[in-house]
Order: structure tokens, then sequence, then C-alpha cells
């Protein structure tokens, strides 16, 4: 009888990568066949941060594997103190550190090591040092944050992917780039070998660093996989150029980003310029600034369909995302036009997605944000949205919340609306982060009041004496259950998305086939991420479609 | 005329008729057909599968008819697989018990059928998930070869990664 243990043993480490760390580590344990393959995978790549990572429930009918990507290491699983997490943070460390000294073969598992974040204390900062100090043969160590990299040095590890500041000197060993603070580079010696080329999402920054160290010594970057696009709207040579240098054919991700520009014209012409890329996988459309109406983000959401309309044949990862002014105010907010914005997201897009190939993640990052500036339909959403349980109490809250808050604009505190409070919510969420309800991403907060804002007399009336209050009611524990409410209205999305109107007698049966012959209809999306909200899409096995909110 | 078939012969010496196209699911297969025939089937070709057992084969068959219109990536790298579920229908044909289980995967290894793989290792690695040593020797049937001082030496060894 065959078992678990006598399978041979890249069959062993092929089923130990899809498993969790804390899986990993339980197995190890059981026998010496296990002991090693676990090892080396747990060891494989660290991350290092602050809050524990959100792990999904374990009894989903369709879990993914996602969290098995990387061991991560990090506080406490339960809510604490930051000093507390650091604290642990700074024990795991040294645990790790010492580990590495008594079992040296260790030290040749590891791939990659990456510092996210930037809140550590001294202690912790030197820890990694002497990690660092450990790992002299280590190919990856990524530091997210440009503060916690000046601290550290780097200079004894033979890295294959660095992240500039300062000119580096020449290593061999060096395929991929990621500029940070850093001006010019001499890179003629390596730039050919390059797969991997990350410049700042600024636009000035970005050009420069091209102009300087680039276009001046009129280098290509034949291998380049994976490239970031931050196009200048307002200089169509430059783009021409640099399109020029890169090997289209070899491209397997991409992104690209857009500034704003009046004339959309702009964006068409920039799209056209981009040759067929048939070995692209990841795509990720983005704005760097605001498109200020929401007539023009129409637009613009046009413009991009219109270019996912060629042919990528092997694609399987798209991200669009917007950016939103702060608290959704649009100058033509109450003009916007919902259900037109809402139709090119649930219907044209999934058309497109049907023309591919491949089953595809599609990620939203911000989707929420982008609709909740539509004033009026927001506040269908909160008083005549959900009518579950938990979301009566929890929109109910948001209702009073709205009644005892202002927000600040133009040089006072105003009356709040549905978007503003939205907007915010749907900032958090794609950060995941939890909300205390009153500091805001524009940094002037949420104020609260001691009366109900209607009975203040006028609408923004000036000087209505309000006392300071000092404990409010709303905080991070009633934020808990707000994710929920949000997920429950982007599941009437969702089910839009999947045409499932099922057993909803108000819903508009719609057939999914389009021919009506008897070839089945095949989803072309895997997994929808919408700010934060994973949902995973497959079909049930008399064929109907179903989705699952991974963090319901 | 009928298009000739790939006839594959189990272990046991059963012999299973199948469509080129869904044979060649298998990249052995399918490398096989194009070496030994470089100007197409003629006529019917016999493989022999002398670690495959009749039953494990017609279910590995049965996968790879339902699934012979599936376009498969075939480079597709660690982190898009891992990003992705076991799809329904794999996940109720692989409820199958342990032994069947890893049969199939030995098989689809050997026919190297990597789709069917995949699944596999993930519905292994879903049975693996969320139970302690203690439990996972009872359910796989593995011998602690370790002393107390060794077990508790990789618990320290790897405390930094355990949750808490």
């Amino acid at each position: 009888m065959v078992e678990l243990i006598d399978l041979p043993s890249h069959i062993k480490s092929e089923i130990i990568k899809y498993l969790p760390q804390q899986s990993v580590f339980n197995l190890a344990l059981t026998n010496f066949e296990f002991y090693e393959p676990c090892i080396r995978q747990l060891y494989k790549t660290i991350t290092i941060q602050i809050q524990a990572p959100l792990r999904p429930h374990t009894n989903l009918r369709n879990d993914d594997f996602s969290d098995c990507t990387s061991t991560i290491l990090y506080g406490f699983d339960k809510m604490m103190k930051k000093e507390t997490n650091l604290k642990m943070i700074f024990a795991r460390l040294i645990v790790l550190i010492q580990s590495l000294r008594i079992n040296s073969q260790l030290r040749h598992f590891i791939n990659e090591i990456n510092v996210v974040g930037e809140c550590y204390n001294d202690n912790v900062i030197e820890a990694l040092q002497d990690l660092i100090n450990e790992l002299k043969s280590l190919k990856k160590f990524n530091i997210e944050s440009y503060k916690i990299r000046r601290l550290l040095d780097l200079k004894n590890l033979k890295l294959e992917s660095v992240v500039v500041d300062n000119e580096i000197e020449y290593e061999k060993s060096i395929k991929e780039l990621i500029i940070g603070e850093n001006q010019f580079q001499e890179m003629s010696q390596f730039s050919t070998q390059l797969s991997s080329l990350i410049l700042p999402n600024d636009k000035v920054l970005y050009w420069d660093w091209i102009k300087n160290n680039i276009f001046k010594n009129n280098l290509k970057l034949p291998s380049i996989e994976k490239f970031k696009f931050v196009f200048a709207l307002n200089n169509f040579e430059n783009n021409e150029r640099l399109v020029s240098i890169l090997n289209w054919s070899k491209i397997k991700q991409l992104e690209l980003i857009f500034d704003y520009t009046s004339s959309q014209d702009c964006i068409i012409d920039v799209l056209n310029l981009i040759p067929t890329t048939p070995n692209l996988t990841h795509l990720s459309i983005s704005q760097s600034e605001i498109y200020s109406t929401h007539a023009e983000n129409e637009i613009y959401d046009l413009n991009i369909f219109n270019f996912l309309n060629n042919s990528f044949p092997k694609l399987i990862y798209l991200s669009i995302s917007h950016k939103v002014p702060d608290l959704g105010n649009f100058v033509d907010g109450v003009e916007g036009n919902y259900f037109r914005r809402l139709n090119l997201y649930i219907n044209i897009l999934p058309t497109i997605i049907q023309s591919l190939n491949n089953k595809i993640t599609l990620e939203l990052s911000n989707l929420f944000q982008t609709f909740a500036c539509y004033e009026q339909y927001m506040n269908t959403v909160l008083w005549n949205g959900c009518k579950c349980s938990h979301c009566e109490v929890y929109l109910g809250k948001l209702d009073t919340f709205l009644m005892y808050h202002k927000y600040f604009n133009n040089g006072r505190f105003r009356d709040m609306n549905v978007s503003h409070l939205f907007s915010e919510i749907g900032y958090r969420l794609s950060k995941r982060e939890i909300w205390n309800f009153h500091k805001t991403q524009n940094g002037k907060g949420f104020k609260c009041c001691d009366t109900k804002v209607i009975d203040q007399g006028e609408y923004d009336e000036e000087d209505f004496d309000n006392k300071v209050v000092s404990d409010c009611e709303f905080n991070e524990v009633v934020y808990k259950g707000i994710p929920t409410s949000v997920s429950h209205y982007l599941n009437s999305l969702v089910i839009q998305i999947l045409k499932l109107y099922r057993g909803n007698a108000e819903g508009n049966d719609v057939e999914f086939n389009d021919g009506g012959d008897e070839q089945e209809h095949e989803l072309m999306i895997r997994r929808i991420i919408i700010n934060g909200i994973v949902y995973n899409l497959d079909k049930e096995l008399n064929g109907t479609h179903f989705y699952e909110n991974v963090y319901d | 005329m009928m298009s000739p078939k790939v006839i594959i012969v189990s272990s046991d010496s059963e012999k299973f008729p199948v469509e080129q196209k869904i044979a060649e699911k298998s990249i052995l297969i399918k490398n096989m057909i194009n070496d030994l025939n470089p100007d197409g089937l003629t006529e019917d070709f016999e493989i022999p599968t002398p670690n495959v057992r009749a039953n494990v084969l017609s279910k590995v068959l049965e996968w790879c008819e339902h699934h012979k219109n599936t376009v498969f990536q075939d480079d597709e790298d660690e982190d898009a697989k891992k990003s992705v579920p076991v799809e329904e229908w794999d996940r109720n044909f692989l409820k199958v018990d342990q032994e069947m289980l890893y049969e199939i995967i030995l098989a689809a290894n050997y026919l190297n059928i990597k789709p069917l793989l995949d699944s596999g290792c993930k519905m292994v690695a879903e049975m693996i998930k969320s139970k302690s040593p203690e439990e996972l020797r009872k359910t796989f049937n593995i011998v602690n070869d370790f002393s107390p001082e060794e077990e508790a030496a990789i618990r320290k060894e790897n405390e930094w990664a355990e949750d808490r």
C-alpha cells in the first residue's frame, strides 16, 4: 500500500509548497523524511512584518494557496500594541539567527528575505543587520522603506536583485534593479542582462532617470521581462523612444501608469505605441494623478478597455486601479452616472475577459472607492442596501455616524455625505487596515459633534458651538463589522458579473449562452479581488457558477 | 474512416483505446507519439504503462477526457499556481481514498500530466493543513523517528516561524 511518506521526494516537496507555514512546521516534526523538505520550504522566502498576516477561514469549500508563498516572521497573532509586537519580532529574529548559526545548512535554503513596513525600533534593526551578516550568499534582500534601507548595510551580500539609492558598483550578478532614491547609475555593463527594472511612479523622477541613465548612453534593455512604464503624456517622442528600447516579445509583467491629461487622445496614442506582447502574463494599469470628473474617468475606462481588446494570449493577471480624490469629492459629483460606470465593469470588462485564452485573476483594488464617489447611488446602498441582520446593525451605525460627524473642506468642517464616508472606508479596506473612524487620508480627520448635525441649524452654518466630544462611540470595535457590510454590497456586484440571479425573483434572467448551442460557457475569470476582498469563482458540478467571498 | 486510436495498456494488461487528443494530455505519451510517428498516426498505436494499474489508469483517463478541451498554461510560475484553488470538478474527482489519490499522483507524475499532478498535490496539502504533528502521524501512518530531544531541538530551531 502506498503511503504519503513513500511518495518520491520531489512530489513531497511539491505538496509541501502548498502548505501554510504552521502546517510545514507541524509536518517537519513528524518524521525525518519530512523534516528536510519542510525546512527547505520554511526558509525559502522569509517576509518580516509587524502585523500578523490575514489567514483565510479553514472551512471554505474552495480555498487557494496564496498564504503559502512566504514564511512570515511577525509579532503576535492577536491584535497587540506595537511595542509588544516589536519585542516579539526581535525575539523571533534572535531565534532565527541562532538557528542559522547552529545549523549552518539552513542558510543555504534561504532565497529571499523581504522587510515590509518601516516602524521598527533599534533593537530590531540591529538584529536585522546580524541576520544580514550571517547570509553572505543571499540573492534577494528587499527592504520596502528607504528609511530602513539607509540603516542597513548590505554590502556583503552578492545580491541579484538590488534596490539602489546611491550609485552601486558593478556586480556581475545583478539581474533585477529597483530604483529607490538613486539618480545616476552606471549600468552599461549589465544593462543587457537586466531582467527587471522598476522605477519610481513619479513621472518627473521616472523620466529624469530614464534620460540620465538610458537615453544618454543609448542603452538597450533586451532582456527585460518585468517593467514599469510611466507614460509621459506631454512628450510623445520620449514614449516612442522608450518603447523602441525594450524587447516586447520578452516582456512578461508590465505595469502601465497614466498621469492626468485633458486630451484623452493622448492615452489612445500611447497605448497604440505598445507592440504586441505575446508573453505577457501580468498586466497592471493605474492612474498616478486624479482624473477630476466622472466624465473623464468614464472615457478613461473606455480607452483602457479598448486596449485590453488587443490580444494577450498568456495573460493570467489583470489589475486596474484609479486614483480617486480625497473623500470621493468630484466636481461633477452628482452628475456621474453610476449605472453607466457599473455597466462598464460588470458587463463590458467581463466580456473582454471572456475573449482571453486563460482563466485570469482580476484585481480591482479600489473599485469600491470609485463607486463610492457616486453620491446618490451610495445613499441607496446605505439606506436601502443589504437587509440582513448584520447589515441592519452596522449600516445603521454608519447612519448615526454621519449624523454626528463633520468633514473638513475649504477651510472649515462641513456636513458629511455617504460618499465621504464610503471613500474613506474603501481606502482602509484596500490597505487592509482597521480604522478608528476619525483619522482620514487628508489628515484633517472627521470631527465629532455632540448634537445631531441636522439640529445645528441651516446647512453648513458656521459658528455652531460644539463641545469637544472626548469619547466617541465610533472606534475600532465598531469598524470590525463594517467590512462585512461592504462585502455584502460587493457581493451583489459579483453576482451580476457572474450573471447569477439564482432565486432572486426581481433579477432578470439572462441566458449566459449566447448562441444557444450545447457548448458550455466557460467563465474566464478565476478570481476577483475588489478592495482587498477576494472572490474565487468556479463552477459547481451542475454547471452553475458560484462565487465565494474568501474573507467574509 | 475512423481516426487511429492510442491504446494505453495498464500494468495488469488491460487495454484502453482513447482518442489521440485525450491521450496527449500526457506529455510523455505525446512525445512518444511524435517521436515514433513523425508523420502523424496512421494506425492504432499501443503504449504500455508498466507501473499504472488498470483502475488508476481509467481514473486518469477520465480526467483527460473531461479536460480534453481545457487549455492549460504550460509554464505557469509557482505564485500563479498558488493563487488558484483546486477546480470544483477536480476536487470532486479526487475525492477518493488516500491510496488511490497517491496512485493517481504517481501516475500523473509518470505520464507527465502537470495540471493533474498539481491538483492532486493541492488535495493532499489540504488534508495536511490544520493538523497537529500527532494528528498528522495518525492520519498518514507516519512513524515518529525522532527522540524527544531531537523533536524539542527542531521545535526550537523553527519556533520563529510558529503562529501564536
